[in-house]
């Protein structure tokens, strides 16, 4: 495919990394489609994807809504007669103790993420499958991998979008031509941690140095290129995933006791639902400025050793484990 | 459970291709219409004189406006099936050749562009009595805007595929070596079709054709279209430029569409892309909800 030969559709355009996302295949599609729920947020985002030269429709849609979503894809084939690549990137999060939070904004961090995700993924396919070809990236996360105190519908979810990932890559395997990724974040610099519902009393913040969103972006546009099963983006990331998969029980203490505590500021907040149910009214940006913060430099320090004990830690198990096998696989012989 | 049921509405309507569904078939068609007056009177005979357009029919009727997809210069209706076999699935398409093209009857002196126009339209009457959707391919565009003139009541509405030719091009000079171009953006498939279709048509015949193209105002004579219009351009077209399609789209107040990726022979080339726009703009002007406009959705 050559330059501008594409059409993409992004998710939970408005901010972020979809926006990021949005911005750089501006810069290198024929057409491009812009999901969120905020309509003021995506015209102003069009313009100036247009003024990179790509061609600009924009949907106002919640990706909960199956319907909504099948029309997005039906509209986009319409107006540009293909869809080649599609990011299922639309995501909310929601902080607090699982029994605590209220149940209906568990069920509706799911319906974004998840649902959302796999509404992406019916309305898209049949198109993808007609036309032979197509590649679905769906953003999921470390969180993917692993579990984290008091974000159980985001990681339950991401789990889902991961999982959901590899079920539809091995049910179109008889078309050659369609791919399914799955994008695997750490933390990253955007408005999400400012806009998540949160049940805990204390203010959020991005545990660790956050990784900009267009580095992410960045990730997308490579898979969209060359897709990939899972990329993880970072090395904190890398390092996560590869961790969560070799001891994931100290992964799991590891991050109840460190990053639980790292991930919340000394600081007071009434309970909120975020823009859980109604966008919020800011936050239309990419970035929310955590990695030019104080907070980010205090805590610099404290994530590199963090990374490298996780990474001793995991070493030092499968060592220990290997060894483990090893003597029984003698012995076993020897029998 | 009927099968139909197993499509969604949205979807594509070829795939997933629910068991039992078959693809329509493709018949062949002849009419005879008779020979317009300027022709005749050109060629010096008073008697009545018939011509004969055979062409290519698909699908059966249904309550979508019947397609009439016209091919482009020295080709002819089977440089348009990939896209008519799947239009068909939702109706009636028909794909004729032109006079003097294809295996359609060769009358001497070469038609212009209005009597190939006037041809038509005696064909359109003759074969739907609905008012059908035209879609012109490339110089197929000048003759559908000729018909639609003609006899607006015949014409649901009208699909502009690669429009030829923009005014700073009108001169062979300019049209040969981006014609060159344009062949290299072929397949080698569709090469072999047009050397054939060249050969039944003879070059003589194909460079008169064009000369009488060349004249042609299409600015001019889409301002007065009052039906739907959409105008086609695939972003890899060297014959047919973007300002061009523009300023068609503005004299005309029709949508403009750009393909990403797809060639000057579209309706070959890139058959999915071409069903689907035309399919979509058909949606939007019939005001069907399924794939039509949406709430919160537009360009």
């Amino acid at each position: 495919m050559g330059k501008r030969d594409r059409v993409v559709v992004v998710t939970g355009a408005s901010s972020g990394i979809g926006r990021a996302c949005a911005l750089r295949f501006a810069e290198r599609v024929g057409g491009l489609v812009l999901v969120a729920r905020r309509a003021a947020a995506l015209e102003e985002l069009a313009t100036e994807c247009r003024g990179r030269g790509s061609e600009v429709l924009v949907a106002a849609v919640d990706v909960t809504d199956a319907e909504a979503v099948d029309r997005v894809a039906a509209q986009a084939v319409a107006r540009f007669g293909r869809v080649d690549v599609w990011v299922n990137n639309a995501a909310v999060n929601l902080y607090g103790r699982t029994e605590e939070v209220p149940a209906r904004l568990w069920h509706r961090v799911v319906q974004t993420n998840l649902f959302g995700t796999y509404h992406g993924v019916r309305a898209v396919l049949p198109w993808f499958r007609e036309q032979g070809g197509g590649t679905l990236i769906n953003v999921s996360s470390v969180l993917g991998h692993t579990g984290f105190p008091q974000q159980s519908a985001y990681a339950a979810s991401k789990h889902g979008i991961r999982a959901l990932g590899d079920c539809v890559r091995q049910e179109v395997r008889d078309v050659d031509g369609i791919s399914v990724c799955t994008v695997l974040p750490g933390p990253v610099d955007t408005p999400l941690f400012r806009v998540a519902g949160n049940w805990t009393g204390r203010r959020v913040v991005p545990p660790g140095q956050p990784v900009p969103a267009d580095r992410v972006a960045a990730a997308v546009l490579r898979c969209a290129d060359r897709p990939r099963r899972e990329v993880p983006v970072g090395g904190a990331s890398r390092a996560g995933v590869l961790a969560a998969r070799i001891a994931p029980g100290l992964v799991e203490r590891a991050g109840a006791r460190v990053l639980g505590r790292q991930h919340f500021a000394d600081e007071a907040t009434a309970p909120t639902e975020g823009n859980l149910f109604e966008p919020a009214d800011f936050g239309a940006r990419v970035d929310d400025g955590w990695r030019s913060g104080v907070d980010g430099r205090r805590r610099r320090g404290a994530k590199a050793l963090l990374g490298a004990g996780l990474l001793l830690g995991a070493a030092l198990v499968s060592a220990s484990r290997a060894a483990t096998t090893s003597r029984g696989r003698t012995r076993w012989a020897r029998r | 459970m009927s099968t139909s049921a197993l499509v969604r509405p949205t979807g594509p309507e070829l795939s997933p291709l629910p068991p039992g569904v078959v693809l329509p078939s493709v018949e062949e068609h002849l009419v005879t219409v008779p020979a317009p007056a300027t022709w005749r009177e050109r060629a010096g005979r008073r008697a009545a004189e018939s011509w004969q357009l055979r062409g290519l029919r698909w699908g059966v009727r249904s309550v979508r406006p019947p397609i009439v997809l016209v091919h482009g210069l020295g080709v002819a209706a089977r440089m348009v099936a990939p896209t008519a076999r799947r239009l068909a699935v939702g109706g009636l398409v028909l794909a004729p050749d032109l006079p003097g093209y294809g295996r359609s009857g060769k009358p001497r002196p070469v038609p212009r562009i209005g009597e190939l126009g006037a041809a038509l339209t005696s064909w359109l009457t003759t074969t739907t009595a609905a008012p059908a959707m035209l879609v012109g391919v490339s110089l197929g565009s000048q003759i559908v805007i000729d018909v639609a003139l003609r006899n607006p009541a015949a014409v649901r509405a009208l699909v502009l595929v690669s429009p030829i030719v923009e005014p700073e091009r009108r001169s062979w000079r300019r049209q040969l070596w981006r014609w060159q171009q344009e062949q290299a953006t072929q397949s080698l498939r569709l090469r072999a079709i047009q050397l054939d279709d060249y050969r039944r048509a003879g070059l003589g015949r194909v460079v008169r054709t064009f000369s009488s193209a060349l004249a042609q105002r299409p600015e001019e004579k889409v301002g007065r279209l009052r039906m739907p219009v959409l105008i086609c351009r695939g972003s890899r077209d060297p014959l047919v430029s973007a300002s061009w399609v523009r300023q068609l789209r503005a004299r005309c107040g029709g949508e403009l569409v750009t393909v990403p990726g797809a060639v000057h022979a579209m309706s070959y080339e890139n058959p999915v892309e071409l069903s689907r726009v035309v399919q979509g703009f058909l949606d939007r002007i019939e005001g069907r909800p399924a794939a039509g406009e949406v709430a919160g959705v537009r360009a």
